[in-house]
C-alpha cells in the first residue's frame, strides 16, 4: 500500500498493508471462502458485500487495475482498450460488434466506460411470458429485487428527478438530478414536449454533488472513455477499494482458464494464468462474474469426465439465448450548433414506449435517450450505416457540431439460437475462442422500425432534420439464464447453478429477458441479492 | 481532392492544450510526430504506399501529416498482439485480410490500368474505391483470394477512427475535445465556453 490515498497502482495484487512480490505468496491461497472471477459491476458488489460480512474473498480479474489519472484519457481512440478486445468469432444475421461496444476489461469492468444510466426494470419485465406470451418469466419478481435496487441506488448516490413517471419506482432519487443539461438533451426534451411525450433528466450513477470523497460531474463528456475526475460511479472507484479495505484480495492481470471440480460434483477452485505461469486458487464457493460471453466459454472449456458437456450444463442451456439491446442511433442536423461532445452523454430520457402496446403490432418496448457523441463514434457510425466515404463523409463530418442524436435501448426477445459456443480456434492460453451467433427476430425488427420512427419525429419536432440512422446494438444479457426448472435454466434466482451447489453465476448472464432499458442497475441489484444468499448459506454451513 | 467550406477556419484545438491533463496531451501530441512513424513496424514500404493512397481517397484528404498518422495507426494496430474484438466467421485475421486486400487492389489496378493503385489517376482511384466499398469490385480470376467487402469495411472503420482522432481534424470540425480538468461549464443550447470554436457570424 502506498502512502497516498490512492490504492490504485500497478501491482498484481492489492490489499490493505500486505503485498508480496510474487503470486505464490497470497493472502488466501488455500483457504478462501469465495473466489470471484471478474471485477465488473457484479463482481465489485459481491466482493464488497461478501468481504464486509467477514468472508475471505479473492477476486481474479483478467485485466489491469486502472488508475484513472494516468491510464484514462480524454480520447476515444486510446481508450478502446477499456473494452474486452480478445478476438471472438461472430456470425448470424447481425454479427455483433463486441469489445468496447458492450464489455469491459480491468477492474471496474464495463462500469469504467458505461454512460452511467441507472434505470430499474419494470414489473412486467419479470413476467413477459405471462403478460405478453413472449420470452419467459423470471424466477423472481420486481418486488423481490426492489429492496436491492433501493440499497444500490442509495449506496452509490444515484442522481435523478424528483418524480420518475414510469415503472414502479417514482423517485425521489438519493441525489438531485443533474444540471446543467447539454444542448442535445435540451432539444430532445423540446421535441418530446411538442409531441406530448414525457421526458425526464436521466437517472445517473454520476455525482450531482460531492459524494464519498468524489466530486460532482464537470460535464467533460467522456463517460465512455473512463471518468478522470471520478465523478461517475464505477466499481473501480467504489466497491473494489472498499472490498480491499474489508480484507478482500484482488488479483489482476490474471486470466482464469479452468474451474476445478471434484468427484463429488462440487467445484474446488480455479486455475488462472499470470505472465504465462499457471496458479491454483482454492475456494469453498466460486462465483462467475465474467459476463455474457466469458461465463459460458469458461464453463464449456472446463468440461471434464464428470461434466462432459461443460460445467453446470446438464440442461444444455449454457450459452443459449444471449441478448443485446437494439441501439439504433438517429443523427439529426440542426440549423444551430448542438455540439454533441459537451456534457454527460445521456442526460434526458423517455420511457413512454416501454410497455407493450397492442396497437403497435409487436410485444414489449423501449427507452429513448438523448445521447451525445464524440467525432470517432459519429464518423464510424454514419460511415458504416450509409457506406459513407470520401467527399460525402468529409462533408457530413464538417457539420459535426450541428448534429443532435437520439439513441434507442430496445428490448430484444430471447432466442435459443442466439448463443455462445466454442470455436475451433484457440487463444494464447490454449482456450477455445468463443463463437457468438446473433440474429434479430421479427418482433425485434418491428420494434426497431417503430422506435426509429419515433426518434425521427422527436428530432423533427425539435427543428432538426434526421439524416443518418445507424443499426447499432448495446449491452449483453443472458447465456446462463436463471429459472425454477433445472431442465430449461442454468441457475436458480440467486445465481446458484442447479447442477453444482457451490458454483454461482452472477452478472447479466443470468438475465431471462433483456428488458427495454439499461441493465447495470439490475445487474448490481441481483448481485447484492446473491451476496445476501451466499452469506446466509455459508454461515449456516449449507454450502 | 475537393474543396470544403469550413465553419471554423481559425479554430485550433491545440491552443487549449496546456489545460489538458498530461496523459491526454501525450497521446494527442504523438499523433503529430510524423518522424516517429518510420520505419513501419509491421507493414512493408509498398503496403504503406498503397494504404496511404487508399486512405487519402477514403478520407478525401491528401495532407501528408494527417494521412501518415492514419497509416501509422494501421501499422501499430497490426503489430500489437491484442485481439480484434470480433471477427466474422470465415474472414481471415485482420493482418491477413488487410495485406491480402492491398495486394488485391494492386492486382485489380494492374490488370485494368497497367499500374499499381498509387500510380493511377485520382478519378480512377475514386472509381475503384467506390466499387470496393459497394462490394462490387470485379476481380481478375488469378487474383488474391480475399473477402473484398470485409476488407473494405475493415479499412474504412480503422481509417475513420484514426482520422477523426487527429487534432488537425478536430480543429477543422470545431470539436473542442479534451476538457479535463476544467470541464465544460456553459453546456446548454447556444452557450459556449470561451475556448470553443465559434463561427464568424456576419
Amino acid at each position: 500500500m502506498s502512502n497516498s490515498n490512492d490504492p490504485v497502482t500497478h501491482h498484481i495484487d492489492h490489499y490493505q498493508d500486505h503485498r508480496y512480490s510474487d503470486l505464490n505468496q497470497r493472502k488466501y491461497k488455500d483457504d478462501a471462502d469465495v473466489c470471484i472471477v471478474g471485477a465488473g459491476a457484479a463482481g465489485g458488489v459481491l466482493a464488497y458485500e461478501l468481504s464486509k460480512s467477514g468472508l475471505k474473498v479473492v477476486v481474479i480479474e483478467a485485466g489491469p487495475y486502472w488508475n484513472p489519472q494516468t491510464d484514462f484519457a480524454s480520447d476515444e481512440l486510446a481508450m478502446t482498450h477499456l473494452g474486452w478486445q480478445d478476438t471472438r468469432i461472430v456470425s448470424g444475421g447481425q454479427p455483433l460488434q463486441l469489445g468496447h461496444n458492450n464489455s469491459g476489461r480491468g477492474i471496474g469492468g464495463g462500469t469504467t466506460h458505461f454512460t452511467g444510466v441507472f434505470l430499474r426494470f419494470h414489473e412486467s419485465d419479470f413476467r413477459t411470458k405471462t403478460e405478453d406470451g413472449v420470452g419467459e418469466d423470471w424466477p423472481l419478481t420486481y418486488h423481490d429485487l426492489e429492496p436491492y435496487y433501493d440499497k444500490i441506488e442509495k449506496e452509490i448516490a444515484v442522481s435523478g428527478p424528483k418524480h420518475f413517471p414510469w415503472g414502479s419506482f417514482h423517485g425521489p432519487y438519493p441525489y438531485p438530478e443533474r444540471e446543467p443539461l447539454s444542448a442535445n438533451a435540451e432539444i430532445f426534451r423540446i421535441g418530446c414536449e411538442k409531441l406530448g411525450i414525457r421526458s425526464v433528466v436521466a437517472p445517473l450513477a454520476i455525482n450531482s454533488a460531492p459524494f464519498d470523497g468524489r466530486p460532482p460531474c464537470i460535464n467533460r463528456g467522456f463517460c465512455n472513455q473512463g471518468c478522470m475526475p471520478n465523478a461517475k460511479f464505477s466499481t473501480l472507484v467504489f466497491h473494489i477499494p472498499k472490498a480491499i479495505q474489508e480484507g478482500a484480495e484482488v488479483i489482476t492481470d490474471s486470466m482464469v482458464t479452468q474451474i476445478s471440480a471434484n468427484k463429488e460434483g462440487r467445484v474446488t477452485g480455479v486455475t488462472f494464468i499470470h505472465d504465462g505461469q499457471a496458479y491454483e486458487q482454492k475456494a469453498r464457493v466460486v462465483i462467475l462474474a465474467n459476463f455474457v460471453i466469458e461465463t459460458p466459454r469458461l464453463l464449456l472449456n472446463s468440461a471434464n469426465a464428470a461434466f462432459p458437456n461443460g460445467l453446470a450444463n446438464s440442461s444444455g442451456w449454457v450459452g443459449k439465448s444471449i441478448m443485446v439491446h437494439s441501439s439504433n442511433d438517429v443523427y439529426g442536423k440542426f440549423p444551430e450548433e448542438i455540439r454533441l461532445y459537451k456534457g454527460t452523454p445521456v442526460l434526458a430520457t423517455t420511457q413512454d414506449f416501454y410497455e407493450t402496446d397492442p396497437d403497435r403490432g409487436f410485444a414489449r418496448g423501449y427507452t429513448l435517450h438523448a445521447h451525445g457523441s464524440r467525432p470517432v463514434e459519429m464518423a464510424k457510425g454514419i460511415s458504416k450505416a450509409a457506406t459513407l466515404w470520401g467527399q460525402s463523409l468529409r462533408k457530413a463530418m464538417l457539420d459535426y457540431n450541428f448534429y443532435g442524436r437520439v439513441t434507442l435501448v430496445g428490448e430484444v426477445l430471447p432466442n435459443p439460437l442466439n448463443r455462445v459456443i466454442l470455436s475451433e480456434e484457440k487463444d494464447e492460453y490454449g482456450m477455445a475462442r468463443a463463437h457468438v451467433s446473433f440474429s434479430y427476430g421479427d418482433n425485434d425488427n418491428q420494434l426497431i422500425t417503430h422506435a426509429v420512427g419515433k426518434m425521427k419525429e422527436i428530432i423533427e419536432a425539435a427543428g432538426g432534420n434526421p439524416e443518418f440512422v445507424t443499426d447499432d446494438t448495446a449491452h449483453m444479457m443472458g447465456g446462463c439464464r436463471m429459472g425454477n426448472d433445472p431442465n430449461t435454466s442454468v441457475t436458480n434466482s440467486f445465481g446458484q447453478t442447479h447442477d453444482i451447489p457451490n458454483l454461482f453465476i452472477c452478472s447479466a448472464s443470468v438475465f431471462v429477458t433483456s428488458g427495454g432499458g439499461n441493465p447495470t442497475n439490475t445487474v448490481m441489484a441481483l448481485a447484492a441479492r446473491s451476496a445476501d444468499y451466499i452469506i446466509d448459506q455459508l454461515k449456516q454451513q449449507i454450502l | 481532392m475537393s474543396e470544403h467550406k469550413l465553419h471554423y477556419p481559425d479554430f485550433n484545438v491545440l491552443n487549449a492544450e496546456e489545460h489538458w491533463d498530461p496523459h491526454t496531451r501525450e497521446i494527442v501530441d504523438k499523433r503529430l510526430e510524423t518522424q516517429t512513424f518510420f520505419p513501419p513496424q509491421f507493414l512493408t514500404e509498398q503496403e504503406i504506399e498503397t494504404l496511404f493512397h487508399l486512405c487519402s481517397v477514403l478520407l478525401d484528404d491528401q495532407r501528408k501529416p494527417v494521412i501518415a498518422f492514419v497509416v501509422h495507426h494501421f501499422d501499430s494496430t497490426l503489430k500489437a498482439s491484442i485481439g480484434e474484438s470480433q471477427r466474422k466467421i470465415g474472414v481471415p485475421e485482420q493482418s491477413v485480410l488487410i495485406r491480402g486486400g492491398l495486394t488485391l487492389l494492386n492486382q485489380v489496378c494492374n490488370e485494368r490500368y497497367g499500374g499499381a493503385f498509387h500510380t493511377i489517376d485520382e478519378n480512377l482511384k475514386i472509381q475503384v474505391v467506390g466499387e470496393l466499398m459497394q462490394g462490387n469490385l470485379s476481380v481478375p480470376s488469378n487474383a488474391q483470394s480475399v473477402p473484398a467487402k470485409d476488407f473494405a469495411d475493415k479499412i474504412l472503420s480503422v481509417s475513420v477512427a484514426a482520422y477523426y482522432s487527429h487534432p488537425t481534424i478536430w480543429s477543422e470540425i470545431g470539436y473542442a475535445g479534451p476538457a479535463y480538468p476544467r470541464g465544460y461549464v456553459r453546456s446548454e443550447l447556444g452557450l459556449t465556453d470561451p475556448w470553443e470554436a465559434r463561427r464568424n457570424v456576419e
